[in-house]
């Protein structure tokens, strides 16, 4: 099984380089999406063993993410794992959320720090978080523990029926409206997310929140 | 004839002829065109002949003809916050297209061999794992 790790990196710098020689040990091949840094994103991962596609001006996660995926189809992979390029999730639990993918022949597999770790969460994130699963499970029907997690793991039934169309952080919602929608079989594995100040905030949240009402319900296609 | 009718009358005159010079260009579809100079000729026309709106007022049961005239307007409104809405998104589509292709043809550093490589030994990675 060639597994592919696409990360979705925006003026992260700081810590690219340590994620991705992280993944690369738990990965066939990784894939950094440059969304149109301005700090030299880009150039830090040069010492690593990964290809880097680089957004000409910064389009979003959602974006980032299916250019990532939509490279790592064409080099044939057969799982695609999203991580996220600010170090909070562990590249150690990418055997784990893999693991559903190959011996118990499911679909897509998302991570959850609620059944996992959530290292220094904040109350008010936990309860917006919390808040995010409701809302998926009304607007998606999707009943997850987590959600907003952008570790999740693809097979290739899977990323022939995803694609990401919600440039911003409402792609989340997205992949769970998509994969309910194409009947994915799905299961979720706990994972450690560990907060230490970066990641998204949570204005972000209801951020998010509004861009998904709008787009949802007041266009929808 | 008041002032205000002519003030108003020639703002709405501007309007159709900058509406006409946009589609001379092409800016403009013809459909948007058509609706745009229709709902302009009619705020002219029910700006001199206020007792045709007044009348279309009653009929549909609202008082006063410049209410009526509002309630127009702001339909006309909301459906073009919608279609520049739908415009924006499908510009967006159309960008995000073109960047993520540009990208995938465009990749910073290639490694397709060490991928060749790194892919044999995947399986015994995997069997570890």
């Amino acid at each position: 099984m060639k597994i592919t790790t696409v990360i979705a990196a925006y003026n992260e710098v700081k810590i690219i380089a340590q994620v991705v020689r992280k993944v690369e040990k738990y990965s066939d091949f990784v894939v950094v999406v440059d969304d149109g840094s301005t700090d030299n994103t880009s150039n830090a991962i040069k010492a690593n063993n990964a290809v880097v596609l680089q957004h000409p001006f910064n389009m979003g996660q959602g974006a980032a993410l299916q250019t990532g995926i939509d490279y790592a189809k064409k080099v044939n992979s057969e799982i695609v794992v999203t991580f996220d390029a600010d170090g909070q999730f562990l590249a150690s639990d990418i055997p784990r959320i893999v693991e559903p993918l190959i011996d118990k022949d499911f679909d897509v597999v998302l991570g959850s720090r609620f059944l996992g770790k959530a290292i220094n969460i904040s109350l008010s994130r936990k309860l917006l978080l919390k808040l995010g699963v409701i809302f998926t499970w009304i607007f998606s029907g999707i009943k997850l523990s987590d959600t907003h997690n952008g570790f999740r793991a693809f097979n290739k039934k899977a990323l022939a029926k995803i694609n990401i169309k919600q440039n911003r952080m409402t792609h989340a919602s997205e992949i769970l409206h998509q994969i309910s929608r194409s009947k994915l079989k799905f299961t979720e594995v706990p994972i450690t997310v560990k907060y230490f100040g970066a990641g998204q905030k949570n204005l972000n949240s209801i951020n998010i929140a509004l861009n998904l009402i709008s787009k949802n319900v007041l266009f929808s296609e | 004839m008041r002032v205000t009718q002519i003030l108003f009358a020639a703002i709405i005159v501007f309007f159709i002829y900058k509406t006409l010079v946009s589609f001379r260009k092409g800016y403009l579809s013809v459909f948007f065109t058509s609706i745009w100079t229709f709902m302009l000729l009619a705020g002219l026309f029910f700006i001199f002949e206020q007792t045709t709106l007044v009348r279309i007022a009653s009929l549909m049961g609202i008082g006063r003809g410049v209410d009526f005239a509002l309630y127009l307007l702001i339909l006309f409104i909301l459906y073009l916050i919608y279609s520049l809405f739908e415009k924006i998104q499908k510009i967006q589509e159309d960008l995000t297209s073109l960047a993520r292709k540009h990208a995938i043809l465009n990749p910073i550093k290639q490694t397709a061999k060490t991928f060749k490589r790194k892919t044999a030994k995947s399986k015994k990675k995997f069997r570890k794992l």
